[in-house]
């Protein structure tokens, strides 16, 4: 989970906008007033994304309050409260993140996964009371993420499952809804989420990653040579491929959202999924041609 | 058919269900004997490595289980009656893959085409077809496209791939649809940045 799942802010209604930013303060609060100020570090956007998919499947309208906060002292916020979509992502956020940190501890060592790992120790046994199941599965599936890249696994596609199992398991949120078909529905969307976030991220880190010499499945699926060719030479030759893999999932995901039954936010989600999405993969997809280089 | 008799026990004993059980029956059990054996609770525990050894079994059992689909003891392949000339568009061999794959077995299917020896062009479609149904969309191109290489003529096979890019294609497709794209010239991109930066000091 890496922020890379945003709204086209440009085309967001100012209302859209504002109810955007509320839910990504709510998830922050939400947070805040259950476990307390240090786990509020680790706020994602691609969360706001779950959070905001679970609820459109609820009628009710969300509560929302103007409010400050220490982060941002000088205005008020919108900040949806009380919202169990809310609750549940936040949830979902500090439960990867310390699995995450558990990752981070056993590859590099050192104090900062380890002060983290401590911080989050009493929310992680809640957490894993509350969603036992759940986090059996995701810790399972990262496990096996683990173990394919020591393998250096060098199938796009069979690298890439594990993760999008894990993100699977996170959007089915049956403790908000126990209708089955709204449920695989949500296993469809998260599944292909996870396989987007895990191409986009693998194409985005081609260059460190070579440099780096660290895992990356494209780099040994599409057999890249450093002395033969170079990096820009190897991203033009994949494009067209990853290209096709990432609108693919988007096709997928974009379906199985249209099979549910939407109460709200329509058009907010609708954003990320139909425009969000896409910016982010072109403006990937681009990444060395030097027309695109940014102003300023 | 039994490979890992000596190796494996019965997964679905290992696991405490009768077998033939449905996925969501596999994983239930999985979920409650981890669970069970859980290495959280068994801390500073004699029982710790017992435990641990145990929690192996159920991993590979389940592991098993959700590779292969279903585990059979006796096996249940199909006789393969093959041609001995050339090859017909749709063997017969291959009658029950399709069928699986149509129905969403794909353990079974995947298991035949593990088997078959007959690796020709609708071998690769077929696991062609059977990544599409996985997800595993980037494989599926990769057999689709040498079935297609290997027997170029059939419309199958090339119906098929044309789907697959339509797939991909009607997503652009659609957000464009709603607007995508309109805002795409260099004044706005500038403005994009402009936002995106402005984003970013709104939320954090």
């Amino acid at each position: 989970m890496l922020g890379y799942v945003v709204p086209d802010k440009p085309e967001l209604k100012i209302r859209e906008y504002e109810l955007y930013s509320g839910y990504y303060c709510g998830i922050c609060k939400s947070v805040k007033l259950r476990y307390g100020q240090i786990p509020r570090m680790v706020l994602n956007y691609d969360f706001v994304f779950l959070a905001l998919v679970l609820s459109a499947l609820r009628p009710s309208t969300e509560k929302i309050k103007q409010e400050r906060c220490p982060i941002h002292p000088l205005k008020k916020r919108t900040v949806v409260y009380n919202e169990p979509a809310v609750d549940y992502a936040a949830d979902m956020m500090l439960l990867l993140t310390y699995f995450k940190l558990m990752d981070d501890q056993r590859d590099e060592g050192g104090l900062k996964p380890a002060a983290g790992l401590a911080a989050l120790k009493p929310v992680y046994k809640k957490l894993m009371k509350s969603y036992s199941e759940k986090g059996i599965m995701i810790q399972r599936e990262l496990n096996e993420l683990t173990s394919l890249e020591e393998q250096k696994c060098s199938s796009l596609d069979r690298a890439a499952e594990s993760f999008a199992k894990l993100m699977e398991e996170v959007f089915a949120a049956d403790t908000l809804t126990d209708d089955s078909h709204a449920l695989e529905l949500l296993r469809r969307i998260g599944y292909h989420t996870g396989k987007w976030i895990y191409l986009i991220d693998a194409f985005d880190d081609l260059e460190e990653n070579a440099k780096s010499g660290s895992y990356n499945p494209l780099l040994l699926q599409w057999d890249y040579q450093p002395e033969k060719e170079e990096m820009q030479d190897f991203r033009n030759r994949i494009r067209q491929r990853v290209e096709f893999n990432l609108l693919f999932y988007l096709a997928e995901l974009s379906k199985a959202w249209d099979q549910l039954s939407i109460a709200r936010n329509r058009g907010l989600v609708e954003n990320i999924i139909y425009s969000g999405l896409l910016r982010k993969t072109e403006e990937v997809l681009e990444k060395g041609n030097t027309k695109d280089a940014k102003p300023l | 058919m039994r490979k890992e008799t000596q190796k494996m026990q019965n997964p679905y004993e290992v696991l405490g269900i009768k077998e033939g059980a449905s996925i969501q029956e596999i994983k239930a059990a999985y979920k409650e004997q981890v669970k069970k054996y859980h290495p959280d609770r068994h801390q500073d525990n004699p029982l710790y490595e017992l435990a641990e050894e145990k929690l192996q079994e159920i991993n590979e059992a389940y592991d098993y289980l959700m590779k292969n689909g279903s585990y059979s003891p006796g096996g249940t392949t199909h006789s393969s009656n093959n041609y001995g000339g050339g090859q017909p568009r749709q063997s017969p061999e291959f009658r029950q893959v399709r069928i699986d794959i149509d129905r969403g077995n794909l353990g079974a299917a995947e298991a035949a085409l593990n088997r078959s020896k007959n690796r020709g062009a609708e071998w690769f479609f077929l696991s062609g077809m059977l990544s599409l149904r996985k997800g595993w969309y980037d494989e599926a191109v990769t057999n689709v496209q040498t079935a297609i290489s290997m027997d170029p003529n059939n419309v199958e096979y090339r119906t098929a791939m044309n789907n697959m890019l339509q797939t991909s294609g009607a997503y652009r497709t659609n957000a464009y649809g709603r607007g995508y794209g309109s805002t795409n010239d260099e004044l706005c991109r500038m403005l994009q940045c402009y936002c995106c930066a402005d984003m970013l000091c709104d939320c954090i």
